[in-house]
């Protein structure tokens, strides 16, 4: 019986360590979220589907050197082409947005960037919502956030672990060695190794549904809706503030956008009594970017984009039940496609063709004029598009 | 420090194991002792270090009094007994309960007694108790032997330190005190390893695969969302059989762990969720807590002894204190409440009917049935367990039983979201009603102290317990083998016991 104990330990634990090392080596080898960076993993670069993980996007982060960086949400990641000649006429560009970041996590990854010796980005694009006032998510919730650079307080012994043997990175590197067999490059990885961006899938061209367009419409319960103050205020304006003032430090020309949401959501927010707070938001950023224009007069002065509106493409005809086309403009509510992405790009950089019927960047000397004019603009859009404030009021359709 | 973490299997666990079997080849037990002492106190402290000065004093504190209690011609023997006690409960009150009591106290009165955030030691409901029970037998003459080192490992040992099992003094201080024990041999470590295994896989893999499901019923039922009844019992199922494989996975790592140090544990969970009414369930579910609040509440409560009005008062004091010590708050006290009415009217029907509704060893269908009702009473009851309040249980109880008013059509991404939730549910009710538990898989080698299986040749489940049981086999060891390698690649993140907040 001893004998056969012994044999039964040794088995059970050649097992364990043949198995466990097995997945390691070759999680290791295709290296799925790019953060090891050797010559086998790099045979593989363009058929990973997750470098658009926090893992591989804070890597890139921390490794790279560029010239351009779009920071943000997934709006951003999903809505603005890295190869606009507006971006690559400063250099090389990134897209280092991640989906549902916050204002901490970005300027978490703008740490990244800045602590990397010879990092000197010349631009930053960054895209934050309004909403921001009214968030009280943290961070530290986020899937990914934990196992990532961006998080502060890491593991790095679990980093690797996790990175090497969890069952997501087996996952993604079966597929990715799939993918190479089958020759079938990533949309998404492939796009970004050429241009060091990030593109939506092919497949969300052909979203159309309704359900899909509302299915991002704030619900009357979420914490979008909460209309307690917000602690989190405080603590974000201070992050910003430090993040205007590290990039003016730098010499980075800061852009700031207001995202071009569909009016459908924007009006959601109104009916939900949220239209106060997104003024106010507004207001913080202006002021903020003032305050911190003023104290370095040689850098470039931080600008402030508003494209949020009740006027133009924001208020595109939404997919109904019974449309066939996808949306020009919209993949939902909440995203919009590259299209868009361009035209913003054009009015920011000067490069639009035509004056666009929204879009307008923030000054102290005109904001309180340009909220004004939102508030008009919102009126005639309630009268003229009546579908919209219908759906608005509503909110998401509930169909079981 | 978690048992499903890296840093603990791949690191902590194995030094400690390594260096231990160095010290038990030493002739003096001593080093080998301190050395787990150690080794539990890094384990304590290795998550928030602030803590550990608490648990120290804990310890320190009782060990004193303890000692004094133990020598009978100490004078006030009974008065040092009341005040360690009530130390110990100010100690556990303010660190748990004075929030809610404070809460409370200001939904009543109108007041505003604000007092502050107040951290909550891992493990203080355990360890506290533990040590209150030591304190009462050394007054009662119960403690034969009380040395600093073997108090120290009785309270601190880290397998059971933070989530159970409620180790009683008489379990292990014999097994500190035998000069035969500490010899790490493969019996020990092949046992411990895959006891260890089997609750990792059901930690990591079955309870935190179905948490998800229910996590979103919950929290949509928080947020004020629509519910459904069967949303509703989706939620509510998923719940039960998260806590389950959560707590008894926990269960047989910890027993594992103490085996692997040759130091047996009693045992935690037998088969809950096949209980064939609400008595019965009690001697499955966390036995350790059931006996100590027979042992120490419903016992010197007067038990049984005063008639049976004053017998099934007792049953409701003691599940409604047992309701509080999982929990600071009025959800866990409605929990409890609700298991003692459920023992009331178990007992009543077999005082008013003279026989069981169901029990073993009567006709099968009545097995099933009585399986069935228990487990419906209990998930109900755990709704109350999960909720953040009351409200949230309500609303969740209401569209569970399809109250007036809780019907809502449902969204199809809700839908989306449960898809897999039925078919999870059904691969794990088919696990905790049809397959043997972890100490009947093990029944062969005596997994836990004073439990030995021997399955029956006759019905189907000792016929399957039999060809399922565990032996030392070379496919055992791949089968369980790949069993931990598949719980290690499963961490994909940071998942607590759900009994760590007790």
């Amino acid at each position: 019986m001893r004998r056969r104990l012994r044999a039964y330990c040794r088995t059970l634990f050649l097992t364990i360590g043949a198995m466990a090392a097995s997945v390691a080596l070759l999680n290791w080898l295709v290296d799925p979220y790019d953060m090891y960076c050797h010559s086998v993993s790099g045979h593989f670069r363009s058929y990973k589907r997750r470098l658009i993980h926090r893992v591989s996007k804070a890597e890139i982060a921390r490794r790279g050197l560029y010239d351009v960086l779009l920071i943000g949400d997934s709006r951003i990641a999903a809505g603005y082409d890295a190869d606009h000649p507006a971006l690559t006429r400063f250099g090389s560009v990134y897209n280092l947005s991640v989906a549902a970041s916050s204002i901490y996590e970005c300027s978490r990854m703008l740490d990244l960037v800045f602590e990397k010796p010879g990092s000197k980005p010349g631009l930053i694009v960054w895209g934050i919502s309004p909403e921001f006032v009214v968030r009280d998510r943290s961070p530290r919730t986020e899937f990914d956030f934990d196992a990532s650079l961006l998080n502060p307080r890491l593991n790095y012994g679990e980093y690797h672990l996790r990175n090497l043997l969890t069952l997501d990175a087996t996952r993604h590197t079966l597929w990715t060695i799939r993918d190479r067999l089958m020759s079938q490059p990533d949309v998404i990885a492939s796009t970004q190794t050429s241009s060091g961006g990030f593109t939506s899938p092919a497949a969300a061209s052909e979203l159309v549904s309704h359900e899909t367009f509302v299915h991002v419409l704030p619900a009357r319960h979420s914490y979008l809706a909460e209309h307690e103050p917000m602690p989190a205020v405080a603590e974000a304006e201070q992050l910003l503030r430090n993040c205007f003032n590290r990039c003016r430090e730098r010499g980075a020309e800061l852009k700031i956008v207001i995202p071009p949401v569909h009016a459908v959501y924007l009006e959601r927010l109104h009916q939900l009594g949220l239209g106060e707070r997104i003024e106010f938001g507004k207001r913080t950023l202006v002021s903020l970017a003032t305050e911190c224009n003023s104290t370095t007069a040689s850098a470039p002065p931080i600008e402030i984009w508003d494209f949020s509106s009740f006027r133009g493409p924001p208020t595109e005809a939404y997919a109904t039940t019974t449309t066939t086309a996808p949306m020009h403009w919209y993949q939902d509510a909440l995203h919009f496609r590259e299209a868009l992405g361009n035209l913003t790009l054009d009015q920011m950089f000067g490069m639009a063709n035509e004056v666009p019927e929204f879009g307008t960047r923030l000054t102290e000397s005109n904001v309180e004029v340009h909220l004004i004019s939102q508030r008009t603009a919102r009126n005639v859009y309630q009268r003229k598009h009546t579908d919209h404030v219908q759906l608005a009021i509503e909110g998401p359709v509930t169909r079981r | 420090m978690l048992f499903n973490s890296y840093i603990f299997i791949l690191g902590f666990l194995p030094v400690c194991l390594l260096v231990a079997s160095g010290l038990a080849r030493l002739p003096n037990r001593g080093p080998y002792l301190w050395w787990l002492v150690i080794s539990s106190v890094i384990f304590y402290s290795w998550q928030d270090i602030r803590l550990t000065s608490l648990f120290l004093v804990s310890i320190a504190f009782n060990y004193v009094v303890a000692a004094r209690l133990v020598r009978p011609e100490s004078g006030y023997r009974f008065q040092i007994l009341t005040l360690a006690v009530i130390a110990n409960l100010l100690f556990i009150g303010y660190f748990k309960y004075l929030g809610f009591f404070a809460s409370s106290a200001n939904l009543a009165l109108g007041t505003h007694w604000d007092v502050g955030k107040i951290v909550l030691p891992l493990g203080i409901s355990f360890y506290t108790f533990q040590q209150i029970a030591y304190l009462v037998d050394a007054w009662r003459g119960e403690v034969t032997e009380h040395k600093l080192v073997n108090y120290c490992l009785f309270v601190a040992f880290f397998p059971q330190l933070i989530a159970g099992p409620i180790v009683h003094h008489r379990d292990v201080l014999a097994q500190f005190s035998s000069r035969t024990r500490f010899r790490l041999n493969a019996a020990d470590i092949g046992v411990g390893m895959t006891m260890f295994t089997i609750g990792l896989f059901k930690k990591v893999v079955l309870a935190d695969g179905i948490a998800p499901f229910a996590s979103i019923v919950f929290g949509l039922a928080r947020d004020g969302g629509e519910l459904n009844g069967s949303v509703a019992w989706i939620g509510a199922v998923a719940y039960s059989l998260q806590l389950y494989f959560d707590f008894s996975g926990y269960s047989d790592m910890a027993l594992g762990l103490g085996r692997l140090f040759s130091i047996r544990l009693p045992i935690n969970f037998d088969s809950p969720y096949k209980a064939v009414n609400i008595v019965d369930f009690w001697r499955r579910w966390h036995i350790t807590l059931s006996d100590f609040l027979r042992d120490y509440l419903y016992i010197p409560l007067g038990g049984n002894r005063h008639g049976t009005a004053r017998r099934y008062a007792n049953l409701m004091a003691t599940m409604l204190l047992g309701g509080l010590w999982h929990g600071a708050g009025w959800t866990f006290v409605i929990w409890g409440g609700l298991h003692g009415l459920f023992l009331v009217m178990n007992h009543g029907w077999d005082s008013i009917f003279k026989t069981r509704l169901c029990s073993t060893g009567v006709a099968n269908w009545r097995v099933w049935f009585g399986r069935v009702v228990t487990f419906v009473a209990v998930t109900s009851a755990w709704v109350f367990f999960r909720a953040e309040n009351t409200t949230v249980a309500l609303k969740l109880l209401g569209a569970m039983y399809g109250f007036p008013g809780t019907s809502a059509e449902i969204s199809d991404a809700l839908w989306n979201k449960l898809r897999d939730a039925p078919g999870c549910i059904a691969a794990c009710m088919v696990i905790v009603w049809l397959l043997p538990n972890t100490q009947q898989l093990m029944g062969r080698v005596r997994p836990a102290l004073r439990y030995r299986y021997r399955p029956d040749s006759v019905s189907w489940e000792g016929r399957l317990a039999r060809l399922l049981q565990w032996r030392p086999a070379s496919a055992a060891a791949v089968w369980y083998g790949g069993m931990f390698v598949v719980a290690l690649c499963s961490f994909s993140r940071v998942s607590e016991f759900i009994y760590f907040n007790f």
